[in-house]
């Protein structure tokens, strides 16, 4: 008898989401969805406002990376106004990017992932919390929150609160930085460094234990793509696009983000509310593609600083062929929020970094503006068009955890594969299940979610539609 | 606000201004950082996150902020709060203040006396506008913080649970 497997909701990501897995009449997995189920409709509803608020409504969107939408929102305001902002705008601006990448990178992995990693997939679900982390490694759990906690002063230091700041502008930003907020980041650095190489080495010491795991979390052929710049090196704010194949070669590179509608395909289901898009060149099934961290250590020459470079040069070497696994977006968040502490550090090392002029000021001069940035989970666009007064005619927003769609539910489908036998589901497949989902960070939607309390409800349909079994943890 | 230095108080105010009377932590910790504030350190957030974790370790007490849904409007309570025997997720939404001291007394083996205030709402709908009861009652609202973090907590008032009902002004 054929039969549908349904987990609803999808627990520890950002948002709501439900798996559904269809069984054959053998009780082996035809096939497997991951469906977004929520709408939020930021797109529309902004229609008709000035342009001039559109960061601080973008930055809305998520309570955990408003600053990365508050980046790309500001960069297509920028081209809106047609100018070029100061220097030091810039810096500053990426800056508090690599500080979002930081705290948002450490909320993934320390309060989402690491019970998975820690306690182990089949551990009991009651106990795959912040809690059960600190009954098992007390340390890990007080670097969890000093590391997220460190991202957010700096992003706070810089915009005056930490979340939804308004100091990113368009123009530049508000406020020019001061001395003494300088020392104050660079003083946060050192320690925030410590504890990811602590973590890391940690992760290293037990990747081990999941062999079976990185062999089948979304492990399979695809497309990367992200932003380096022009040494071919892992870029957050500016840069040209690389697309390489799951083998090395690269398929595509210095492609113009503001044309991503040339080589960008957005396809839309309608078992989803998220939006599904591909590398157009190569078509729907070949065009697939991955963004985010593993994507950008992937992809890219390396990171240009040494720590990071160091520590993707062992991943790398050690590796080999199923460096793609996706179970590995977890090791690269660790290398990439090293390269954030390095990074800052130089940029607050600027000899510029202390110059008063921040901001561009003009009236808007082109009816259509597009900003690209890196936020934490992948290559964000924002593409806006105004009218001759300044009001908002549409916008297009294309977000990380969209590009990572289709690879998403081809991972869905490869663990049910791997792991469903009999038609029989273990606590501990459905914890793979969400796993593998968690394992890109999808961050689907943002502050007013309880997820703390939302049960993980199974049910089980026969091919008739009738409900013949149902499980609620 | 939002400043992270150690003080002995720390007032945390608790809510989502965009949503009417969800915004009266916010309200009143304002009010309480525009008066000075000299002896705490005062944050608004939107909803308790386990980072909070590290600031209440250094301090000597707590005192939270917040709009509740229960009772008449205007109601005020002044509640202590006991580390949760049976913590839940604690994760990136949705902490409870007794899941956050227990965390915190879990990480840093020690958590101060944490006591909420708190006053229910009339409307929670969107907008920035506090009702008129709630407006009226927020002297109250900071006068009751005010004491609390100029006397602290004695012992025999750590279990006690204080109302003040709007409509009898008991």
């Amino acid at each position: 008898m054929a039969q549908r497997i349904t987990i609803e909701p999808i627990t520890r990501i950002e948002g709501h989401a439900k798996i559904t897995v269809q069984l054959n009449e053998a009780g082996e997995v035809e096939d497997a969805r991951f469906h977004v189920t929520q709408v939020r409709g930021f797109e529309k509803f902004c229609e008709g406002r000035p342009f001039t608020e559109m960061p601080s409504l973008m930055a809305r969107i998520c309570g955990i990376c408003p600053v990365s939408h508050l980046i790309a929102s500001s960069k297509a305001c920028d081209a809106l106004l047609a100018v070029r902002i100061p220097p030091t705008a810039i810096t500053l601006r990426r800056i508090m990017n690599l500080a979002q990448i930081m705290q948002s990178h450490a909320l993934s992995f320390f309060y989402l992932s690491a019970p998975d990693l820690l306690l182990g997939m089949d551990a009991d679900s009651a106990r795959r919390n912040i809690f059960g982390i600190l009954a098992q490694n007390p340390q890990m759990a007080r670097d969890g929150i000093r590391l997220r906690s460190t991202g957010q002063q700096i992003i706070e230091t810089l915009g005056g609160k930490r979340i939804h700041p308004a100091w990113v502008v368009p123009g530049g930003v508000s406020e020019p930085l001061s001395a003494e907020k300088r020392e104050r980041m660079l003083a946060m650095l050192p320690e925030a460094k410590e504890i990811t190489l602590r973590t890391l080495a940690w992760l290293k010491g037990t990747l081990a234990q999941y062999e079976e795991e990185i062999a089948s979390f979304a492990n399979f052929p695809s497309l990367f793509m992200g932003l380096v710049n022009d040494a071919g090196q892992v870029e957050t704010y500016d840069g040209t696009l690389r697309l390489v194949a799951s083998d090395g070669r690269v398929i595509a590179d210095r492609l113009d983000p503001l044309q991503y509608q040339a080589f960008i395909d957005e396809k839309i289901e309608d078992w989803t509310y998220l939006k599904a898009p591909y590398y157009k060149p190569s078509g729907e099934r070949e065009g697939m593609y991955r963004v985010g961290p593993l994507a950008r250590l992937l992809l890219s020459a390396g990171y240009g600083t040494p720590e990071a470079d160091r520590e993707r040069e062992e991943f790398l070497a050690t590796y080999g062929e199923v460096r793609t696994s996706s179970f590995f977006y977890h090791y690269a968040r660790l290398i990439e929020i090293l390269y954030a502490c390095e990074r800052m550090e130089a940029l607050l090392h600027d000899p510029e970094i202390l110059n008063p002029r921040v901001r561009a000021h003009a009236e808007p001069n082109q009816p259509e503006g597009i900003g690209v940035a890196e936020a934490p989970r992948g290559t964000l666009i924002h593409h806006y068009t105004i009218d001759e007064h300044g009001l908002i005619r549409s916008a297009n927003l294309v977000i990380a955890t969209g590009h990572n769609n289709l690879a998403m539910n081809r991972g869905v489908l490869q663990v049910a594969q791997h792991f469903i036998r009999n038609a029989h589901i273990t606590d501990g497949i459905l914890n793979r299940l969400e796993a593998v989902i968690r394992a890109f960070d999808p961050c689907l939607s943002c502050s007013t979610h309880a997820l703390g309390e939302m049960p993980l409800h199974v049910q089980l349909f026969d091919a008739a539609g009738a409900l013949i079994d149902e499980r609620i943890r | 606000m939002n400043a992270s230095a150690r003080k002995p108080t720390l007032i945390i105010g608790i809510g989502n201004p965009l949503r009417s009377d969800d915004g009266l932590g916010w309200a009143v910790a304002q009010r309480l950082a525009d008066d000075g504030g000299e002896n705490c350190a005062i944050h608004t957030v939107h909803q308790l996150t386990p980072e909070l974790a590290q600031w209440i370790a250094e301090t000597k007490l707590v005192i939270m902020v917040d709009a509740s849904r229960e009772g008449e409007p205007g109601t005020v309570c002044v509640r202590p709060v006991s580390p949760s025997t049976q913590p839940g997720a604690a994760g990136t939404h949705d902490t409870k203040p007794e899941e956050l001291t227990a965390l915190t007394e879990a990480i840093y083996g020690h958590c101060p006396p944490v006591v909420i205030v708190s006053m229910t709402g009339a409307n929670f709908s969107i907008g920035e506008q506090l009702s008129p009861i709630i407006t009226r009652r927020i002297p109250l609202v900071y006068e009751i913080v005010r004491q609390v973090c100029a006397t602290g907590l004695s012992d025999e008032k750590r279990s006690e649970i204080l109302y003040l009902h709007a409509k009898t002004g008991t």
